[in-house]
């Protein structure tokens, strides 16, 4: 099994490159109050399947699934321009293929046989509005049987 | 001669049978895993406040070989993406300054949909396996 802490933070250092990101973020479960007029930005690392590829269990080649969510929330009734720039700018950061080393040494991709799409722009209250983008992700990792 | 023309269209109709079958236990499956959740895709299924969101999701079989799986209840996509939909009570109870929805629901968890579509080719492998060979 991979480390996931260590695999939401690369995912997360890769996010956080993006120019022009706004500077106010959400992180996940980490306490936080949007100021109104101020975009931001949340994300959510949400780990799907694991599944042994080999038939050697102790060892053997195994497979990690999952979702990297990132919202990015607006202005409501400023137009699409600045979310939709913000989504093209996370979808270029996170291009199908694009591989990212961990602290803890596995490697998360993003997946090629299904891409990540940005969502479509959300009206929300008291001022907001949110472009959900998901990026699915897989990992490689030797399975460990406890003894 | 006529017994191997035989043979192949008995194959044939074995084929088109489980073919027909693997199919439809597919798109049973897809819809399983966004209203009730999946080992094979990882979703959590629909979180149940009503229940109005979970029920709501069902099958049109387009074609022999095309389904479409949906709902029609508007607020279906901010269940989705975890964010308070406009004018929900929701929104109301949090005062207006958080715009993520916070899980109170026993069952289910957002993301469902996106995760049966990245899980999607796995249902397939899965339903074929049971299937076995025609």
């Amino acid at each position: 099994m991979i480390d996931h802490e260590a695999g939401h933070l690369a995912l997360r250092t890769q996010l956080v490159a993006i120019s022009g990101l706004p500077s106010a973020r959400a992180w996940e479960n980490k306490d936080f109050t949007p100021t109104a007029g101020t975009p931001y930005i949340a994300d959510q690392y949400v780990p799907a399947t694991h599944r042994l590829l080999t038939t050697m269990a102790q060892g053997g080649s195994a497979v990690e699934t999952g979702l990297y969510v990132i919202q990015w929330f607006g202005l409501k009734g400023s137009g699409i321009s600045a979310i939709r720039t913000g989504a093209a700018a996370i979808l270029a950061a996170f291009a199908p293929g694009s591989s990212f080393a961990t602290t803890a040494g596995d490697t998360i991709r993003v997946r090629t046989d299904t891409a990540p799409v940005p969502g479509q722009i959300l009206p929300l209250d008291k001022g907001w509005a949110v472009c959900t983008t998901k990026i699915p992700w897989q990992a490689y990792s030797h399975n460990v049987v406890a003894t | 001669m006529t017994d191997f023309a035989d043979q192949m269209r008995a194959f044939s109709l074995k084929v088109e049978t489980k073919s027909a079958a693997v199919f439809a236990n597919v798109v049973s499956a897809t819809q399983g895993s966004i209203t009730d959740g999946s080992p094979v895709t990882g979703a959590p299924g629909q979180p149940v406040d009503t229940g109005n969101l979970k029920a709501s999701w069902h099958t049109d079989f387009e074609s022999p070989s095309s389904a479409l799986i949906s709902t029609n209840v508007e607020y279906a996509q901010y269940i989705e993406d975890g964010v308070v939909a406009v004018g929900s009570r929701r929104g109301n109870v949090t005062g207006g300054t958080l715009q993520r929805l916070t899980l109170r629901s026993a069952v289910g968890g957002f993301h469902s949909v996106a995760q049966t579509v990245a899980g999607f080719p796995a249902i397939v492998a899965d339903e074929v396996a049971k299937a076995g060979a025609p």
